[in-house]
């Protein structure tokens, strides 16, 4: 297609100002598309598996799945055996308080989850040699913390993410 | 493959076969072959330079990612071309409070550079209404007509071609193009220039 140029010998005055003006917005664009795929196989390369957004949001989907599930069997355990561990009321007449009353069950795991994000500017670099871009770094830390009530236990997990942005720089 | 590349000008569909085999160098060619047919259609949805070339970056990285499901490997620069249109047409929803539609940011920005250049402000001024203008033309123009005449005149692609890269007759291209030139010249006219 490119070498089938269509060139135009006599351009009226409106054709010259539609190819200035289309020149002055986009020719500043060509030749970053080749320098982001260049740059998309060095960071393929380099770490497959950690840059690869695709992949870390399947480990952090599993990893959810995990909580809700655990959180909701608990929920369910509390649920079926809830009524079996009611204890007798020692005010009912001619009823016989048991030696070692069972805990009433409430709420036996609390899940907590929160995210903390700082953005951090990380300067200006050099892509392909001839395209600045400014490295912008937000680093995530997402906290989930269980309470199990029954068992006096209480657990926390922290998984620290970092996210990059490229952003084009001008040049004049 | 190097030296081959060298010596004779590489078909589409070559390129593309050698890309599917994760070929890097291959997929490059294609990227500077058709960047420009690429940035010319986004930029036709978006109207917005910097929106178009992001765009466009993404098109190719999800060429790259999925040239497996390119049935027929001739045809690279119409599957390329609808990447890119509904890539363009996702920012334009999502961001369209953000980037205007043709707007002059883009213009303003050269308009340092010129300003510089030139030590008439009112030059800068007349410069500045010029691309209003052709901005203002380009918007009027149909969601069909406007990529092929910006195919036209910033690739300088032939009818066929372009026929090629929208998935349109060469014929039909031609019909539109010829529509668009006499809107065009009426538009931008010296007349309607010095009118403002």
């Amino acid at each position: 297609m490119a070498d089938l140029k269509f060139t135009q010998l006599h351009d009226e005055p409106h054709e010259s100002l539609m190819r200035d003006y289309l020149s002055d917005r986009l020719d500043r664009q060509v030749g970053l598309s080749e320098a982001r795929f260049r740059e998309f196989l060095a960071e393929e390369k380099s770490a497959p598996m950690s840059r690869n957004p695709l992949h870390l949001s399947n480990r952090l989907r599993g990893w959810t799945f995990g909580i809700v599930g655990a959180a909701l069997a608990a929920s369910l355990a509390a649920l079926w055996a809830g009524p079996y561990l009611q204890p007798i009321s020692p005010a009912q007449p001619g009823a016989v308080a048991p030696a070692h009353e069972p805990t009433l069950v409430n709420n036996p795991i609390v899940v907590e989850q929160d995210v903390q994000s700082q953005m951090f500017d990380d300067g200006a670099v050099m892509i392909d040699g001839n395209t600045p871009v400014r490295v912008i770094r937000r680093h995530d830390l997402q906290r989930t913390r269980w309470i199990d009530q029954d068992q006096k236990l209480q657990g926390e997990q922290v998984v620290p993410q970092d996210h990059l942005v490229y952003v084009r720089m001008k040049t004049y | 493959m190097a030296q081959t590349m060298e010596q004779i000008v590489p078909t589409t569909a070559d390129l593309v076969e050698h890309a599917r085999g994760r070929d890097a160098e291959a997929f490059a060619a294609l990227i500077r072959r058709y960047e420009r047919v690429a940035l010319s259609v986004a930029f036709s949805v978006t109207g917005n330079a910097d929106a178009a070339g992001d765009v466009v970056q993404d098109a190719f990285l999800r060429a790259w990612q999925r040239l497996g499901d390119l049935k027929e490997p001739g045809s690279f620069a119409t599957w390329l071309c609808g990447i890119a249109r509904n890539l363009a047409i996702d920012m334009r929803r999502r961001d369209r409070h953000v980037r205007t539609s043709f707007d002059t940011a883009g213009g303003d920005a050269l308009a340092i550079v010129d300003n510089r250049e030139s030590a008439d402000p009112l030059d800068e001024l007349d410069r500045r209404e010029r691309r209003q203008l052709v901005a203002q033309a380009l918007r009027s123009l149909d969601d069909v007509t406007r990529p092929a005449v910006i195919l036209r005149y910033y690739d300088g692609l032939s009818s066929k071609e372009i026929g090629e890269a929208l998935g349109m007759s060469s014929a039909a291209v031609d019909m539109r193009l010829s529509r668009a030139r006499q809107q065009l010249k009426k538009m931008l006219s010296p007349e309607e220039m010095s009118h403002g």
